[in-house]
């Protein structure tokens, strides 16, 4: 699921803005998206699956949840030209081709203050039943 | 003391729930005796994905008074019973493998829809508890819960939240339950 992502990030124009195919390491100073700002950062995906129903037989069915997340990191005295486009072209993300077989599929998007940094998250959840 | 656990996921323990049909139909179960003294239940559907069973065994009762006592008399009358559950549907068993198939066919072949619809008259046998539930039993001293009845009650549901066929079903039956050891008598 990140390349799927990552695949629509990278085919979008984004004005002063840059999509990285590296994951968002750390070393000891912070983030890669900290170094890099104004650089968008796609974590590999997060799997979790809980049972929806279950059966004697063992033939029941579970939801399985796939969450991806987006880091992108700017100055934050000034907010950068095109940011609020950026951020609705990035939702976007969450209907791309290759997510058509998931039943639901939803995009939070936090922000959060660092020092004089602005951190905005997408947080993609991607759900779908699988019968067992 | 033990209890009875039916090992989910443990095809030697968990409960099953076999139905064929009775009378004319092929290869079908035998039935002795009206009301049924002995059900051999012969080739039989194995009704797949129980989500859950309840067996429902509901004495009436005729309740009276009488001046010369404080107290009301009662005397046990006849018993409605029944056995309902939830299933997830699995196309095969619930359509059967002939979406024609009349009440005469073997009990594969018209799939629960088709028994319901039908109105086919079945002989039904409940695995309750294996005596040895480890999978090693020799079905001895199991205990089965049989009858006869018919298929009521399918009402599938899906829903977004929920992509998954699943109904609920009831078999209402027909005079007493019986009680064995195994599905051959």
């Amino acid at each position: 699921m990140r390349s799927t992502i990552l695949t629509y990030l990278q085919a979008q124009t984004f004005t002063g803005f840059t999509v990285s195919d590296k994951l968002p390491w750390e070393d000891s100073v912070g983030p890669l998206y900290q170094h890099n700002k104004k650089t968008i950062y796609v974590d590999v995906s997060d799997t979790e699956q809980t049972s929806q129903v279950d059966t004697f037989d063992s033939r029941g069915f579970v939801d399985e949840v796939i969450t991806v997340r987006v880091y992108l990191m700017n100055d934050a005295k000034q907010l950068p030209t095109g940011y609020d486009s950026l951020v609705e072209v990035v939702k976007g993300a969450r209907t791309t081709t290759g997510t058509e077989m998931y039943q639901q599929r939803t995009v939070q998007v936090t922000r959060a203050y660092q020092g004089d940094n602005l951190l905005t998250t997408f947080v993609f959840k991607f759900k779908r039943t699988l019968t067992n | 003391m033990a209890y009875a656990n039916p090992s989910p996921g443990n095809s030697n323990a968990q409960v099953l729930l076999y139905l064929n049909v009775i009378g004319s139909a092929a290869p079908s179960a035998v039935v002795t005796g009206d009301p049924a003294t002995a059900i051999a239940m012969g080739t039989t559907l194995n009704v797949p994905a129980l989500q859950d069973v309840t067996i429902n065994a509901a004495n009436d009762v005729f309740t009276w008074s009488q001046l010369d006592s404080s107290a009301k008399l009662s005397i046990a009358t006849t018993s409605t019973n029944s056995i309902s559950g939830n299933i997830v549907v699995d196309p095969t068993t619930f359509f059967g493998t002939s979406i024609t198939a009349a009440s005469t066919t073997a009990v594969a072949v018209q799939g629960l829809l088709g028994l319901s619809r039908n109105k086919t008259k079945i002989a039904f046998a409940l695995r309750f508890l294996d005596s040895v539930p480890d999978g090693t039993s020799t079905t001895t001293n199991d205990r089965w819960i049989k009858g006869l009845g018919y298929i009521t009650g399918l009402a599938p549901k899906v829903s977004a939240d929920q992509p998954v066929w699943v109904t609920p079903f009831t078999i209402t039956v027909t005079g007493e339950y019986l009680i064995a050891e195994t599905t051959a008598t």
